[in-house]
């Protein structure tokens, strides 16, 4: 049998979620902090925000005047985004950058998944042009015996 | 005369297509429910919420079937 699963997903995997945001926003690793207990984010006035994360982006290599994070919260990853498009800024943290962040994330993590298998893991775009992973398991060994 | 005839040999492939927060988990090839197994637990580290499932009955077919032929020998 063969199904067809079609479905909305979270984040749970920091190790994935760094992936995702060096490849989205074209940093190295060593500009991303990752905490086990999670840490505050400064704000655009230079101050704490209240807000905390486990995975932070400082202002040096957000592109933004104020940090960005992730919190870890019941097993799940919450972004503390600051989504004002200032002026002169390259990027907003707005839902286009949170999308296209969860997509890289989903890629990321099924990369992972599949490579730690030791699945042959082959990535292309389909015909709509959306990213792709196909993943090849050991060949179906069927046989039937006839009698003559 | 018995004879062991083995059928072309079908990948057993998933496919997983990314589109904004949602993945489309496809798997081909698999038999009986091996496919669900398959894919459930890229579906928990995923956190998938929602799942709307399609069963694909084309390939549960092809998977299957034995194509045989009766050989005249000799």
């Amino acid at each position: 049998m063969s199904h067809l699963d079609e479905a909305k997903t979270t984040m749970k995997d920091t190790e994935a979620l760094v992936r995702a945001l060096c490849s989205t926003l074209s940093l190295n690793r060593n500009q991303i902090e990752i905490h086990e207990k999670a840490q505050p984010i400064i704000g655009y006035h230079g101050t704490e925000d209240r807000k905390v994360g486990n995975v932070i982006i400082r202002k040096q290599h957000s592109k933004i005047p104020s940090d960005v994070g992730w919190e870890m919260k019941d097993g799940v990853l919450v972004g503390h985004l600051d989504t004002f498009q200032y002026g002169g800024s390259r990027i907003n943290y707005g839902q286009a950058f949170q999308v296209k962040l969860t997509e890289s994330y989903n890629f990321e993590k099924t990369k992972m998944i599949y490579e730690a298998k030791g699945l042959q893991v082959v990535v292309c775009r389909d015909s709509k042009n959306r990213l792709q992973l196909r993943a090849k398991l050991a060949k179906a060994a069927t046989q039937a015996k006839i009698r003559l | 005369m018995n004879l062991t005839v083995k059928p072309a040999q079908q990948d057993k492939e998933i496919i997983v297509t990314f589109e904004g927060e949602n993945v489309i988990v496809e798997t081909v090839g698999f038999e009986g429910t091996d496919c669900v197994k398959e894919t459930a637990g890229l579906l928990e580290a995923l956190g998938a919420k929602d799942i709307k499932r399609t069963l694909k009955p084309e390939y549960h077919k092809a998977d299957k079937k034995v194509k045989t032929e009766r050989l005249r020998l000799g």
